[in-house]
């Protein structure tokens, strides 16, 4: 076996360039998944059956297919159906925060579900409203419990954001795909986008072990 | 003066309260006395707004307890309720502050102030997890005292700490009557009810049997079920 890494090395920035793109979906899908996922780990837990019953079916559907299928029904299918011709960006961007979604809702309603009935209760005899004793009281609490399975998800969602190099958007994996094909070597650039992924992903967990220690102390 | 007329409440087509009527003068502290599942802790939660009741009217000085606003009304839980994540100082103010009751300054100096009365000065800046189950209790009490409601509930104050300490709540308690406040404190706890209350109210199964004086409760309790009840908490 020979490995010919010197051969890959004046491709390497090009690979890593590719990190900002993996990070700029992950990152821009984070800010619309979790947001949509506190409303709708809050639809979860509503007096209203029917909106019980619509983030229900909604979770189920994200859940129940595969993301591939989802990203490729935004891509394609969008433009059938709208008219509208989606860019690969926004289709991505699209189907991994509604997925995201899907299954940060069920940490954040399992967090806010752990919270002691007697919080929302004594918030409510302060004179606290709903919004109000979510805010202050039930989700920092929440947060701090769910928070490694929150950095699973984001891990996760970072891992599949490969999936858009399908469309042929020049993420980390997508670049070394497009190396390995001018070079005829397939290990090494791999490797480095193995290494980069997993180096993000280290990053994360570090932050995140530091932040739970902190907010363990708090 | 707090007046209930005709309350009725059910969960589940069990009935909780059962026509419960009842007239509470301001100053006083009054015991809702009777053993576990006789409604009382439901009583308590109507008074307070986090329940509703089928039907009956609640009202102090004469306005519908529903309208009134947040700070009329101040409750002690029985397992305290602190936020957690706050420090100490942070629980009583928190809610002033949210709901603009108070600027900040005027809020810290009424919390600091509250929390030397207690005995907690030097805690203002703990968590709840730091504080001995007493002093929980102290800062829940300083919580609730801090807007001055003139209706301040207690919902069984001894039952999550050490039989020791019951003197030493009763105190406590006796200690935050005045002309303009209306003390309710829920217990099974006799001693409790001996030590602070004026009137005592005993409830049981959803029924308000009687409403008497501290004196003749103990004295000579009307009904048999409250003899009994009183029977047989001085033997055990």
């Amino acid at each position: 076996m020979t490995l010919h890494f010197e051969t890959i090395w004046p491709s390497l920035p090009f690979i890593i360039a590719g990190l900002g793109v993996t990070l700029k979906f992950t990152c821009v899908s984070l800010l619309g998944g979790l947001p949509l996922g506190i409303l709708l780990a809050l639809a979860k837990i509503s007096h209203q059956a029917v909106l019980r019953w619509l983030a229900q079916v909604y979770t189920s559907i994200f859940r129940g297919t595969p993301l591939l299928v989802q990203l490729f029904i935004f891509y394609f299918a969008t433009p059938q159906l709208t008219g509208y011709a989606i860019s690969t960006f926004e289709a991505g961007v699209l189907t991994f925060s509604l997925n995201s979604t899907a299954y940060s809702s069920e940490i954040i309603r399992a967090g806010i579900q752990a919270i002691d009935r007697g919080q929302w209760d004594a918030a409510h005899v302060l004179g606290l409203s709903y919004w109000q004793t979510l805010k202050s009281i039930i989700l920092p609490q929440a947060v701090r419990n769910i928070l490694p399975a929150l950095v699973n998800e984001i891990v996760d969602l970072l891992k599949e954001s490969a999936l858009i190099s399908t469309l042929g958007e020049a993420d980390l994996l997508r670049r070394s795909q497009i190396v390995a094909s001018e070079k005829f070597l397939f290990f090494e650039p791999l490797l480095i986008a193995a290494v980069g992924y997993y180096s993000v992903i280290m990053a994360i967990s570090i932050l995140a072990k530091v932040l739970e220690r902190k907010l363990k102390h708090a | 003066m707090l007046e209930a007329q005709n309350l009725f409440k059910s969960f589940h087509n069990s009935i909780i309260l059962n026509d419960i009527s009842f007239k509470i003068p301001a100053g006083s502290i009054s015991a809702l006395l009777g053993p576990s599942g006789s409604g009382k802790s439901t009583l308590l939660r109507c008074i307070s707004r986090l329940e509703a009741v089928d039907s009956g009217k609640l009202t102090f000085q004469g306005q519908p307890l529903s309208i009134l606003p947040s700070h009329a009304i101040g409750m002690v839980f029985q397992g305290f309720h602190l936020f957690p994540h706050m420090t100490v100082l942070q629980n009583l103010v928190h809610a002033p502050l949210q709901l603009k009751q108070m600027n900040r300054v005027n809020a810290e100096l009424q919390a600091k102030t509250l929390l030397e009365k207690f005995g907690l000065k030097s805690k203002a800046a703990q968590f709840p997890g730091q504080l001995s189950g007493g002093q929980k209790q102290r800062v829940a009490i300083a919580r609730a005292l801090i807007v001055n409601p003139p209706i301040l509930l207690f919902d069984e104050p001894t039952s999550a700490l050490d039989p020791e300490m019951v003197s030493d709540i009763a105190d406590l308690i006796q200690s935050l009557k005045s002309p303009t406040r209306l003390i309710i404190i829920a217990t099974h706890e006799l001693q409790v009810a001996k030590l602070t209350a004026d009137q005592i109210l005993f409830l049981d199964h959803g029924v308000l049997i009687e409403n008497a004086p501290k004196k003749d409760f103990f004295a000579k309790p009307q009904s048999k079920r409250a003899q009994q009840f009183l029977n047989n908490l001085t033997i055990s």
